[in-house]
């Protein structure tokens, strides 16, 4: 008998951890913190059901610690956070990035900086995400905008994680993690997940951190017959220590982060609504995308050639699709929850060829479709 | 934008309009298809202080993640009604708890003052009021049909307390089908 899709309300975080279980996720390390509690909440209750291992670690930093050395031993890794507690997971992240360690980070992004605003959104980790780690390193950011997207994106996360063998950020905010909508979720074995390449050579002949065309090196399990270091200085193919030569340090970087931007292709994906003829163009990501489109069909209603572009990938930044809007655009607006952090990468992709400008809200209220209404106007008024 | 409707359940921490907005949201998405935002508001304190849920519902795609202009609009506390009347839209709906709402000041669309924590008292059970206003809004506002809730009733809650609150549902779906449109 065909299993049918349950449709049920929930609330985005609640989504988020039903995807990560359904993608495969059997290991959950976290600590507490407002508002991402009630993915580890769900967590701590259906993984010892699915056999898997939820553990509540002394601290944010010991946490992403203990998903990264179970994502080692061959398990599909998560681990959840907000606000200062992001910042704390900075240094492991790293180390995940260097070792090359297929995991999902949620953040529920909060008000800030420091301990901000618990209960109240933002859009404030934006660039964090992407560069809070010393050193250079590639990454992939995603970015949800309704419940749906926290259960399918989550997916699509532990999916990046695992083809690439990179750490990978789901980053949420308090909107989408705390509202409730309709969530529609496939049957478990209609769900088709990635799981990272194992090694097909003999033990002898293995390199951990020889990538392959892509720049991915394949993973052997820990406790396997491949045995490997995961090295946090800097290494060779075979895992040892190479803190002295230049020639290796410099090829590890430009592979760790080519992994991903020469893969951007494969990884990129936006929504692109009413282009066309668009002559100001709206580009928003996370709850604010939502009010963004809204305010993109107001403007129509008024005779206002708007345009809808939304990254749902946010690191790497497509540049090339941002450039085509740019290419046809007059103005860009970039609205969002901070004091302008992704309009800059928006503004560079735009390279001079359209005027992108910046619709900044902080404090904590969502940024409504009149808000961003208000924007469009000014823009075509001062045209 | 379409046919959005922007619905409003407002009051103080702890007569479960929290709840009430959770089960109107899963009444409109598993029982009738709509697509529904639904979010709360409230301050730190379990008891006390104003809390409210919003819902959003629309056949559509919904593009806003709050409630600017309320067509529906319960109100169960006179803080609330004082905080949210000036924004109901003109042709909108209000229903308010004559208990707690004294003072009308402000309305300049449709109101429906009915004794909702009354009627719960006389049900044996206060914290039933949220679930009386229900059942009166739907029938007052037509938006959702009254099957639809009692089956998200009988889904999340068993035993007695199922059939405490669906008498207290059809207390105030009757209230409001008696009400003058």
């Amino acid at each position: 008998m065909m299993s049918k899709a349950r449709i049920t309300l929930m609330k985005g975080n609640e989504a988020c951890a039903e995807g990560a279980i359904a993608a495969g996720v059997r290991f959950f390390a976290g600590y507490p913190i407002t508002p991402s509690n009630e993915i580890a909440t769900i967590m701590a209750q259906r993984l010892p059901q699915l056999g898997g291992k939820f553990i509540q670690m002394e601290d944010e930093i010991g946490s992403l610690g203990a998903a990264i050395g179970a994502a080692l031993t061959g398990v599909k890794a998560m681990d959840a956070t907000s606000g200062p507690g992001f910042s704390l997971k900075m240094e492991n992240l790293g180390l995940a990035a260097m070792v090359e360690v297929p995991l999902v980070l949620i953040n529920v992004q909060r008000v800030g900086p420091s301990i901000g605003m618990a209960t109240s959104p933002a859009q404030g980790d934006v660039m964090q995400a992407r560069y809070g780690s010393h050193g250079d390193y590639g990454i992939i950011v995603v970015s949800p905008s309704s419940v749906q997207e926290m259960f399918d994106l989550t997916i699509k996360a532990v999916d990046f994680s695992e083809k690439y063998r990179v750490p990978v950020i789901l980053l949420a905010d308090q909107v989408v993690g705390h509202m409730r909508e309709r969530l529609v979720m496939p049957p478990h074995e209609e769900i088709e997940t990635a799981y990272r390449t194992e090694p097909s050579v003999t033990p002898d002949a293995y390199l951990p951190y020889r990538g392959d065309e892509r720049g991915v090196s394949p993973m052997a399990k820990f406790g396997s017959p491949y045995r490997w270091y995961a090295n946090s200085s800097s290494h060779g193919e075979e895992s040892f220590q190479a803190t002295s030569d230049y020639a290796i340090s410099e090829k590890l970087i430009q592979r760790l982060t080519n992994k991903i931007e020469k893969n951007k292709k494969e990884i990129t994906e936006v929504r692109e609504e009413f282009l066309d003829d668009a002559e100001i163009v709206i580009v928003a990501y996370g709850c604010t995308a939502r009010s963004a489109r809204g305010a993109v069909l107001k403007a129509r209603e008024e005779g206002i050639k708007a345009g809808f572009f939304r990254p749902i990938v946010l690191w790497p930044v497509p540049n090339e699709e941002i450039g085509q809007v740019a290419d046809k655009a007059q103005a860009i607006i970039v609205p969002e929850m901070n004091m302008g952090q992704y309009v800059h990468p928006v503004r560079e992709a735009a390279c001079g060829k359209a005027e992108v400008v910046s619709l900044s809200k902080v404090g904590g209220l969502a940024i409504s479709s009149n808000e961003i209404l208000e924007k469009i106007r000014e823009v075509v008024k001062s045209g | 934008m379409g046919d959005l409707q922007e619905i409003i359940l407002a009051g103080t921490g702890g007569q479960g309009l929290g709840l009430a907005g959770e089960l109107l949201a899963q009444s409109f998405a598993e029982e009738e298809g709509k697509n529904v935002i639904q979010t709360d508001a409230y301050g730190i304190s379990m008891r006390g202080g104003h809390s409210r849920a919003e819902v959003l519902v629309s056949s559509e795609e919904i593009n806003e993640l709050k409630v600017t202009e309320p067509d529906i609009f319960l109100a169960m506390s006179q803080e609330a009604f004082d905080m949210f009347i000036d924004k109901v839209e003109d042709n909108g709906k209000v229903i308010l708890d004559s208990f707690y709402v004294k003072v009308l000041k402000g309305a300049k669309c449709k109101v429906y003052s009915l004794p909702l924590t009354e009627e719960a008292r006389n049900l044996g059970r206060e914290n039933v009021a949220n679930v009386i206003g229900l059942g009166a809004l739907a029938s007052i506002s037509g938006l959702i049909s009254g099957t639809s809730l009692q089956n998200t009733l009988k889904k999340r809650f068993s035993g007695a307390i199922v059939e405490l609150n669906l008498e207290a549902f059809s207390k105030g779906f009757v209230m409001g089908q008696q009400q003058e449109f």
